[in-house]
């Protein structure tokens, strides 16, 4: 037994021997790695958060070296991507929240327009980020608030709730073990292991690297199969993060001015999922008249309802990186579209150039001419036939966001034009969609009315109410959910006069 | 260099340990890391 514990504890004694060993080698590369200048070199990528900005304990801000007194983000993958805040000054700051739409809009416009009116000069800081929901906007929000010390903040969120939801749920797969996790975090963030990780990232394609769309198709059924409950919680934590955002704001006196994300009226949903209780004949018996309404379909009408996501027109479809397409303008006029009226009236959506288009945009533009031409005598007896059909399925399945988008669209193509309820309708029912849609804008008018701090701007409703036929459509936007730069530019020139109010009432 | 060689021969786990470190959790780490999820990768949007 002693020399059987004896031996134990000369295992053990190798065993820490090896564990220091390890440690030996691991510090003698890594203070190599320092002492010969890679600390703060370009040729190492800088860390990443692992947790993406959803860890509410991760601090995204840290000291400017550069600028005492400054701020400098700590979030993108590469440094160019990386938000610098100056130190604060007697200039007024502005803070812009958001996804991938704020992050694209020009924030300079927003401060010519502020600063135009004299005789204060303002500042506004873009903290809108791609693929950014609710929920990591909320994170942010609170550590920008208490860092930057904004003036005021302007939130425009509501986009990416299912783009986000979508990211948590690969983060957590890949994740799970919190060990892994805690020892990847760990080499992450030495020298050492980020310049492995290069070297593994450029010798074998990362996720990242994957670049057709096809591979990307797993990324859209996630929620194929989402009930309603589901849907449901998404929103309610959404107005939930709204929520904590305006109680932040209204805590430390700072005015905010909420928006409602502008969604395209005219992309189709994406997720119907057959309640539980739906009795399976009713599912049957709505399918057979949806399929029968679908063989009715003319051809450009069927090329406006995508079955992949490939056949959607994404903005990436519109080419190269955002921030450079939407330094362009179109050179010939894309067909289809109608005029706007009231504020947006005579305004230039600001298309990006049409040379990196992938074809399929002008395609989908084509058959968008197509919608809002006048039908043939035997175009307009399928649709008629297919109008019907859509409504004896929808008497078996009231729920389906399909069925009811492909009603009103028919109905469209008929010459039909006052329908804007019935695209809302059907984008609400949508159980998963990557957009805002009319019941989500509710929450944010409902969480604005709840708070005496904070001011409403329904950018959705003053885009619907100078659009043509109240759908805000393919005129202004660039897919489901982007506007283009113009209607950016538009809606920050917009805002302006509602900024300086509240700053005014602030004083 | 035989006394050390001897030493290891003797002693296993002092070599096997920073092997398996480095050879196995090193590289699966590195894996997991390189394919770690993105986020503002487009098509995600």
């Amino acid at each position: 037994m002693g020399r059987f514990f004896r031996f134990l504890l000369g295992q053990l004694g190798d065993f820490l021997l090896g564990i220091a060993l390890t440690l030996l080698l691991f510090l003698f590369v890594e203070g190599g790695l320092r002492i010969a200048g890679y600390g703060d070199s370009a040729a190492i990528p800088p860390p990443r958060h692992l947790t993406a900005g959803f860890d509410p304990s991760t601090h995204i801000f840290e000291p400017d070296p550069e600028h005492p007194g400054g701020w400098r983000s700590t979030y993108s993958h590469d440094r160019s991507g990386e938000i610098v805040v100056p130190p604060r000054t007697s200039t007024r700051r502005v803070l812009l929240f958001g996804g991938s739409n704020t992050a694209g809009f020009p924030e300079r416009v927003l401060e010519q327009a502020l600063t135009a009116q004299g005789p204060q000069e303002y500042e506004v800081v873009n903290l809108g980020r791609a693929g950014y929901g609710s929920g990591r906007v909320a994170i942010l929000f609170r550590e920008a608030l208490e860092l930057l010390d904004p003036d005021l903040v302007i939130v425009y969120s509501g986009h990416n709730e299912f783009v986000e939801k979508s990211f948590a749920m690969d983060l957590e797969q890949a994740w799970s073990n919190p060990l892994i996790a805690k020892l990847a975090e760990w080499l992450e963030r030495s020298l050492t292991g980020r310049l492995l990780r290069q070297w593994v990232q450029e010798r074998e394609p990362s996720v990242a690297e994957y670049t057709r769309l096809q591979d990307w198709e797993a990324e859209y059924k996630k929620f194929a199969d989402l009930p309603w409950e589901g849907t449901e919680k998404v929103w309610d934590a959404y107005e939930e993060n709204l929520d904590y955002m305006a109680d932040l704001a209204e805590q430390r006196g700072v005015p905010m001015l909420l928006c409602t994300p502008v969604w395209n009226r005219l992309s189709p949903p994406r997720v119907a999922v057959a309640p539980k209780e739906l009795d399976d004949q009713e599912i049957e018996l709505a399918e057979r008249q949806h399929r029968r309404a679908k063989k009715l379909y003319p051809e450009p009408f069927r090329a406006l309802l995508p079955q992949h996501d490939k056949d959607r027109v994404h903005i990436f479809d519109w080419g190269g990186p955002r921030r450079r397409l939407l330094e362009g303008r179109v050179q010939d006029p894309l067909p289809g579209l109608l005029p706007s009226s009231g504020w947006l009236s005579g305004r230039d959506p600001e298309f990006p150039m049409n040379q990196e288009w992938e074809p399929k945009v002008r395609a989908w533009y084509e058959n968008l001419a197509w919608l809002r031409s006048p039908r043939s005598p035997a175009e307009e007896e399928s649709l008629t036939r297919a109008v019907r059909l859509l409504g004896e399925a929808l008497q078996h399945r009231p729920d389906d966001a399909h069925l009811h988008y492909e009603l009103a669209l028919a109905r469209y193509a008929l010459g039909e034009r006052k329908l804007a309820s019935e695209f809302a309708e059907a984008a609400s029912l949508d159980h998963a969609p990557r957009k805002a849609v009319p019941l989500s804008n509710e929450r944010v008018r409902r969480v604005a009315a709840r708070h005496g701090g904070v001011q409403l701007f329904d950018s959705d409703r003053r885009f619907a109410e100078a659009c043509p036929e109240g759908l805000v459509g393919w005129e202004w936007m660039v897919d489901h959910c982007h506007i283009s730069h113009g209607a950016a530019r538009a809606l920050l020139e917009d805002m302006a006069d509602e900024v300086l109010a509240l700053l005014k009432e602030k004083q | 260099m035989r006394r050390v060689f001897r030493f290891l021969r003797r002693h296993p786990l002092v070599w096997i340990v920073p092997v398996l470190v480095y050879g196995v959790l090193l590289i699966y780490l590195l894996t997991k890391l390189a394919h770690a999820p993105q986020d503002a990768f487009i098509y995600r949007i």
